[in-house]
């Protein structure tokens, strides 16, 4: 406790504080502008974050990965382009709001949850990371395989009422998923000769695709002169405030999804804000709301998104092994101080622990004042007419596939799927589930393809699947989901019919 | 009016870009010999960021501002096990502002397994700058205390353990199953998709033994147990435990880490480069630098990498075609 106040103390120092507001608005600008990530923002200031030593530079670069993760909410709901896997589930609510031109509630609704699963999350670290680092082991390639389809079980819900459109998409999201190399024999298939496919369709690229050059093609067919109306509610803050406290339990909720699975390394993003926008519908009240503009659903989805921000780095810190890319850039970060992540951490480099640690509840703070300035900024852009607006978003399209690849072969992904995307709007298959089959069918695919092999010293798959716990637990869960989605659809028709007899009366 | 403005605008414009063109050579001439490299070298990074290659050319970025005036520029092109950078890299244009870096013996792996789309006499190489052997770790509480133990459980209790590799068809697949072919043991193989993948499933005893590099194990000594080392002598991070050979086992395999352009770099850019690279070497800095983080520093010259890959290249030949990998 003493060396966490220590900690503060170090943060708390003019020049750091402004040096981790100036990477909060890089953050949160990289973050929105479509196909630029995160990754991409901390390994370009790595040479910086060394010439500004330990505690500032890790200061930085943890500002900068916290606000670019919120960040991607702001597209997402503004223009229906996810900017990074993990906010797919804000774009299902934010943009339908959007167009009902509550884009300031969703906007704010987006801060406060990021933030406050962002404080959640970093707490987890702060509190436990070395038990919980260990307990990330336990989480195997069975296990992965169980996550990822429990995370596919979301199609079920997304997809109401047009059941077989969804599997549809789904379906055609997990083939699109199995181009480039098998997972555990590095067998190249489905590339029909296109080299560069070797490495599968880069999922950011599909993504702008899928979901931001369709739209753009849409805002460019609609008659309409903007987008959205760009209005300011009355009493916005009065109507949120209640809002939040009618869902504290999905927050909370979301907040635990979001910083247990964001640990288990390689998965976590990705999946937990689906797992967790799946469970805020599943308790709704209302879920027939979902999809067409509730605000439970981006509180949903940002809040576990954020929560894994510091839950992400747990493994990392513990036992010096990231869990995903951002945790490895900051972990090079870290090492090139002269510092070694994992066992002795606390023991060894305790005051820059700890002070990375508290600059990461700082920045969250940072966040709420800077993101709360910067969301009149961004919501801005509805004012933009369609006409410039369309091909604008086009444009940053191109830019954003360019950049996330490195490559021109980005670009063509993302007119490829931008047309297909086009196409499914066309005869009405929604997109989402698709999103969800190309994000998780890779991590479902090497989960099952490494359990075969590992099964091959047991006597069944089935049998060694069943006789780990956790697997065993998540495939009851999945099994679960799907019954609840059964019984979700029966309250959203029960929830109608109250509806229109309200109507009626 | 503004038609002839237009004209006038025209017109000055092709003379600025006559202009242009006409001082172009001149500034060309001016970067010759010993004012190059006058702008900051791109770096090609065959792998995700944040990964042992990234860390590797990290270090050696603290001191190519020094060496070269300016720091490398990084450009993170993963895929294919890292062939699809390396064919960016070999199509790149040859102008001395555009390196790489792998592994051997990866290297040359790739053309006989498929994975790669380029030609060795695409790229010069320019050095190799460490070299890794690999280790063969376990759980902390594992029953093994070293590798021959685990194979002679493997002959008595044929496809009941568990070993990891970290990477499809690298160099160390092919290292793995040519051991198990020479021991004749019937191991269950696990590929996972790297050493960070393979670190977590060691320690979290998905696996019996994994093989992989020392580096993602630093974080976690005290939850590992290392049966061996794969080089012809020991780590100095881990100096207690014996290598392959003097287990009785003849297993001489590791990961080099190289430096190459695109072929055609001009003579007197490919010395400037070989060269400082051999300065960056001796620093005794970047030997310390680079041992922090778990590699392990050994200067090879172009020339003998090419050999070392030359005589891989006929050994594994025969190895691909037993094993099946090809």
């Amino acid at each position: 406790m003493e060396s966490l106040l220590s900690g503060f103390s170090d943060i708390f120092d003019p020049q750091t504080l402004l040096i981790m507001s100036l990477a909060i608005v890089g953050g949160i600008v990289v973050g929105t502008l479509p196909g630029l990530s995160s990754v991409m923002a901390i390994s370009l200031m790595l040479p910086i974050a060394y010439a500004f030593g330990p505690v500032m530079g890790l200061s930085m670069l943890g500002a900068i990965y916290t606000a670019a993760l919120y960040g991607g909410a702001n597209s997402a709901i503004l223009l229906n382009t996810p900017g990074t896997p993990s906010s797919l589930p804000t774009a299902f609510d934010g943009f339908p709001l959007t167009r009902q031109g509550k884009a300031y509630r969703a906007l704010y609704a987006a801060l406060f949850a990021s933030v406050i699963g962002g404080l959640f999350g970093t707490l987890v670290l702060i509190a436990a990371f070395e038990p919980l680092a260990n307990l990330s082991l336990k989480f195997g390639p069975p296990e992965f395989f169980c996550l990822a389809c429990l995370g596919l079980c979301a199609v079920a819900a997304i997809s109401e009422g047009q059941v077989l459109r969804g599997l549809l998409s789904a379906c055609l999201g997990l083939l699109i998923a199995l181009i480039g190399q098998d997972p555990v024999s590095g067998d190249v298939r489905f590339t029909f000769g296109v080299y560069p496919l070797i490495s599968g369709i880069e999922v950011i690229p599909a993504l702008l695709g899928l979901f931001s050059l369709s739209q753009a093609m849409n805002i460019l067919e609609a008659t309409g002169s903007h987008i959205a109306p760009y209005k300011a509610e009355a009493n916005l803050f009065g109507k949120l405030a209640r809002k939040f406290r009618q869902s504290w339990s999905i927050l909370l909720r979301s907040s635990i999804v979001g910083s247990i699975i964001g640990i288990l390394p390689g998965a976590g993003g990705a999946i937990a804000s689906i797992i967790a926008y799946n469970e805020a519908r599943r308790t709704s009240k209302d879920p027939g709301l979902f999809g067409k503009g509730a605000v439970e659903g981006v509180i949903a989805s940002e809040a576990a998104n954020n929560a894994q921000v510091s839950s992400s780095l747990v493994p990392m810190m513990g036992l010096g092994i990231p869990g995903n890319v951002n945790a490895a850039v900051i972990m090079g970060a870290l090492m090139s101080f002269g510092i070694q992540p994992g066992m002795g951490l606390l023991s060894n480099s305790s005051d820059i622990a700890y002070a990375f640690m508290a600059s990461l509840v700082v920045s969250n703070f940072l966040l709420l004042g800077i993101g709360f300035y910067m969301v009149k900024l961004t919501a801005r852009v509805l004012l933009i007419p369609s006409n410039y607006l369309g091909p604008g978003v086009i444009a940053l399209c191109i830019v954003g596939a360019y950049a996330a690849t490195y490559d021109i072969y980005g670009v063509w992904v993302m007119f490829g799927t931008g047309l297909l995307g086009y196409i499914m709007l066309r005869v009405g298959i929604p997109i989402g589930p698709l999103a969800l089959g190309l994000v998780l069918g890779p991590i479902a695919e090497k989960g099952l393809a490494q359990s075969l092999q590992m099964a091959e010293s047991e006597t069944s798959l089935l049998s060694f699947i069943l006789s780990r716990p956790i697997s065993l637990v998540l495939i009851i869960l999945c099994i679960a989901a799907l019954f609840a989605a059964l019984l979700v659809e029966k309250k959203t028709r029960l929830a109608e019919t109250r509806r229109k007899e309200l109507q009626d009366g | 009016m503004t038609l002839r403005k237009f004209y006038r605008l025209l017109i000055t414009f092709c003379a600025f870009a006559l202009l242009v063109l006409a001082v172009k050579p001149f500034t060309d001439e001016s970067s010759l010999e010993d004012s190059y490299p006058i702008k900051p070298i791109k770096i090609i990074v065959p792998f995700k960021p944040g990964g042992g290659s990234d860390r590797i050319a990290r270090v050696l970025d603290m001191f190519t501002k020094e060496e070269f005036g300016s720091s490398f520029i990084f450009v993170y092109k993963p895929g294919g096990g890292g062939h699809l950078g390396l064919r960016f890299l070999a199509n790149s244009k040859p102008d001395g502002y555009m390196l790489g870096t792998y592994n051997t013996p990866d290297l040359v792996l790739g053309r006989m397994t498929g994975l790669a789309r380029y030609e060795m006499d695409d790229l010069v190489l320019l050095g190799q700058i460490a070299f890794d052997a690999n280790v063969f770790a376990a759980s902390h509480d594992s029953r093994f205390s070293n590798m021959k133990g685990f194979l002679d459980e493997a002959r008595q209790r044929p496809g009941k353990l568990r070993l990891g590799i970290a990477q499809p068809k690298g160099g160390n697949h092919l290292a793995t199953l040519a051991l198990i072919d020479e021991q004749k043991v019937d191991v269950s193989l696990v590929i996972f998709a790297g050493g960070t993948e393979l670190a977590s499933a060691v320690l979290g005893k998905q696996v019996d033994v994994g093989i992989g590099g020392l580096a993602p194990f630093l974080g976690s000594m005290d939850q590992t147990k290392f049966l061996a080392v794969t080089g012809s002598k020991r780590l100095q991070k881990i100096p207690r435990i014996q290598t392959m050979i003097e287990q009785g086992i003849p297993m001489n395999s590791g990961t080099g880490r190289v430096l190459m352009a695109p072929a055609g770099v001009k003579a007197f850019q490919l010395e400037r480069l070989k060269n400082g690279l051999k300065n960056i070497f001796d620093n005794p800095d970047f030997q310390t630098e680079l041992r922090k983080i778990g590699n392990e520093p050994a200067w090879l010259d172009g020339n003998q990498v090419t050999e070392y890959l030359r005589d891989f290249q006929t050994q594994a030949q025969h190895l691909l075609e037993k094993t099946g990998l090809n």
